[in-house]
């Protein structure tokens, strides 16, 4: 007489074997020992309102950037790259150039932009230029972040 | 008494287990199998996911980027890898690779590029394959002097996912346009690196080809791109102003190639004044069975290709698209006005392009509604799905402003899904580069290809967008995934990958319900030995 539990092996080894032929578990996995991959771009949430921006901290590299207009308000978005010395709040006018990394045209509320940029470590600052009926910018209202990119 | 009830209950209960056991097979491969069949024409109607249109070139404002013109390959040992490689127009001619760690969702620039070689000036046209190691393969014209003048065409390499490159090794002199690559990983130990290329017999003047002959020309690698074989004209040679070549490879090898026969078509040749040619052009397909030793004389996809409008630069001229099934499909498509505006149309192949369906309308807006669909790219998925994306501008009465529309198939080019919009926010055709030739008068160049990578699973797509352009002729490169059911997309014969596991699972299930019930009879049986001297479950 065959020994149940002696069955019960083959059929687990014909399951076994079987379940190779399962499509998919033939293939064979990606090779995963090569060479690195590259880092993927970081991906950061910028949220414009009256009269501020709202983002994470903004690492060094690709950046990719979901800026999103939550305010009531039309804003426009200027990225700009620090020299140094220059402080977007600073009382007095350093006469150094500043350049535009990134500018968008004024975004309607609820609008979403993407764009990326390849930031190096330094100091930048995002600005709204909209101008309202009163004379000032909303970047004199305050919309206005300036915020320092460190290599992680 | 109780032992008799015992061993009637005990044989009751073993008896319909037998029954059970006979029929949970049968039942379950009938439900499976009731299941199975209709679940092909029920889930290819689903409709697939369209992810969030990314950036996969970076702006900066200090620069005017023009960048346009890409190629997405995938590294085949590994799926994540995936590289992107793109003109740029502007601020000069150069080429630009970004490159994906994440599947093709995020790219970051491939630095340090690879070096140019010595007397070539600027990069330009790059292309980009793999061999079946993961080494990546780099191809590009080398240009030179105020006329941008091609002086040679150079491949390097890497191995080390786009972190290094060997040196830039001449393959091709000077005089040679319109160069492709492609790499079939089925032959040697290293693949068969196949060029495809325009090749002009003379200086080319200004804006335009010398009087021909000027032939499609090939010639192919197999130790990485240090040797090569000899050149093989693989236009027809009655065919005089055959132009724009496209290569695809089959599974089995196959090369297959296709161009446009200008026929009279002189204007454009040579990039003469005067408006959009009068007459027509032909679409020819040309295959070698033999890995590219010797080619079949052309054959006519479709002889009634209408101009679409004037060639903008004929060295930079968009081939029609060309893919390849691994059943011995082909498929082209391409655009051209014959219903007035501009349509996409493609044209299919059963027999591995020796014949061909007649053209095949693929945007779904209506016909004659005066909006452009153009620059279309084709590719076929493992599973036999067939995507094909291209520009479009039916969102803009104005017929201006691009968008990128999808199209997919089931059932190898019978009919395609509804059209679907990839991009989110449209862009402007006008911003790009312009050319002071007389074909390209007042005519920005918005590239001369759009970019597609079929997977089983989902498509990726990337083309060139000016939604964030605030001055011409800024263009960058945004991308996006379709994603699709794994299984929604299975085709024909493979529809019995989904079958199959169900069948081996229900065998499977059967095999252990069978041993599960010996098991359980022998136990009962020894146990009915100590109660049952009659020996009821011997019927067992």
């Amino acid at each position: 007489m065959k020994n149940p539990a002696n069955v019960r092996a083959v059929v687990l080894r014909l399951a076994a074997a079987m379940a190779f032929l399962l499509p998919g578990s033939c293939r064979s996995s990606p090779g995963r020992d090569g060479p690195p991959l590259p880092p993927p771009a970081a991906i950061v949430d910028v949220s414009m309102k009256e009269y501020s921006f709202d983002h994470q901290p903004i690492p060094a590299g690709r950046i990719v950037v979901n800026l999103e207009n939550d305010g009531r308000e039309e804003h426009d978005f200027v990225l700009a790259a620090l020299p140094a010395g220059v402080d977007v709040g600073a009382k007095k006018d350093s006469g150094q150039l500043v350049a535009t990394v990134f500018q968008t045209r004024p975004r309607p509320p609820g609008s979403v932009r993407r764009f990326a940029v390849d930031l190096v470590p330094g100091r930048y600052a995002m600005l709204c230029f909209i101008q309202d009926k009163d004379g000032r910018t909303h970047a004199d209202k305050g919309m206005v972040s300036q915020f320092t990119v460190v290599r992680e | 008494m109780c032992q008799s009830t015992y061993r009637d209950n005990s044989s009751m209960y073993l008896r319909s287990l037998k029954r059970f056991s006979v029929s949970l097979p049968a039942a379950l491969l009938c439900i499976v199998l009731l299941a199975a069949l209709p679940l092909r024409p029920a889930m290819s109607r689903e409709r697939p996911e369209v992810k969030p249109d990314l950036p996969a070139t970076s702006n900066d404002f200090r620069f005017v980027r023009t960048q346009n013109s890409p190629l997405l390959a995938a590294d085949p040992t590994d799926s994540r890898f995936v590289v992107l490689a793109h003109r740029l127009d502007a601020p000069d001619f150069s080429c630009a690779l970004q490159i994906s760690g994440d599947g093709g969702r995020t790219f970051v620039e491939a630095t340090p590029m690879p070096e140019l070689p010595k007397n070539a000036e600027k990069c330009y046209a790059p292309e980009v394959a793999f061999d079946q190691e993961g080494r990546l393969y780099y191809l590009f014209i080398g240009l030179r002097g105020a006329g941008n003048s091609p002086m040679g065409v150079f491949l390097t390499t890497s191995s080390d996912r786009a972190k290094t490159f060997t040196k830039p090794v001449r393959v091709l002199g000077a005089g040679n346009y319109q160069v492709r690559m492609a790499m079939d990983p089925t032959a040697g130990d290293r693949g068969r690196l196949h060029l495809v290329w325009l090749h002009t017999t003379e200086d080319a003047p200004t804006g335009g080809l010398p009087l021909p002959p000027n032939p499609i020309m090939t010639k192919h690698s197999d130790d990485g791109g240090q040797t090569f074989s000899e050149p093989l004209q693989i236009s027809d040679p009655q065919r005089r102003l055959s132009v724009a070549p496209s290569v695809a490879l089959a599974p089995d090898g196959t090369v297959h190639v296709v161009y446009y026969d200008f026929v009279d078509d002189m204007r454009d040749y040579q990039g003469l004044e005067g408006p959009t040619w009068p007459g027509k052009w032909a679409l020819i397909v040309t295959s070698s069975t033999d890995a590219g030793e010797n080619f079949s004389r052309g054959v006519v996809v479709d002889d009634g290709v209408v101009p679409p409008e004037r060639v903008l630069l004929i060295f930079t001229m968009p081939p029609p698209a060309l893919a390849a099934g691994s059943d011995g499909s082909l498929y082209v498509a391409w655009h051209d006005g014959r219903n007035e505006d501009w349509d996409v149309f493609l044209s299919g192949s059963s027999d591995g392009g020796r014949s061909w369906n007649n053209p095949m309308r693929l945007n779904d807006d209506d016909a004659g509604n005066g909006v452009h669909q153009y620059l279309p790219r084709v590719a076929v998925a493992p599973g036999g799905r067939v995507d094909v994306i291209f520009y479009d501008r039916r969102d803009d009465p104005d017929n201006v402003d691009n968008d990128v529309y999808y199209t997919f198939s089931t059932n190898g080019g019978e009919s395609f899904s509804e059209n679907l919009r990839l991009t989110t926010e449209s862009s402007d055709s006008r911003s790009g580069q312009h050319y002071l030739v007389p074909s390209a008068q007042d005519r920005a160049d918005f590239g001369s290809r759009i970019a597609l990578l079929a997977r089983e699973d989902r498509a990726i797509a990337a083309w060139t967008d000016t939604r964030n352009a605030l001055l011409a002729p800024y263009q960058d490169i945004f991308s996006t995934q379709i994603v699709f059911d794994r299984d929604a997309t299975a085709t024909g014969s493979s529809t019995t990958p989904i079958i199959l596991p169900i069948m081996v699972g229900v065998l499977l299930l059967a095999l252990l319900g069978f041993v599960g019930i010996r098991s359980m009879r022998r136990r009962s049986s020894s146990g009915a030995s100590e109660h049952d001297p009659a020996g009821v479950t011997e019927e067992l």
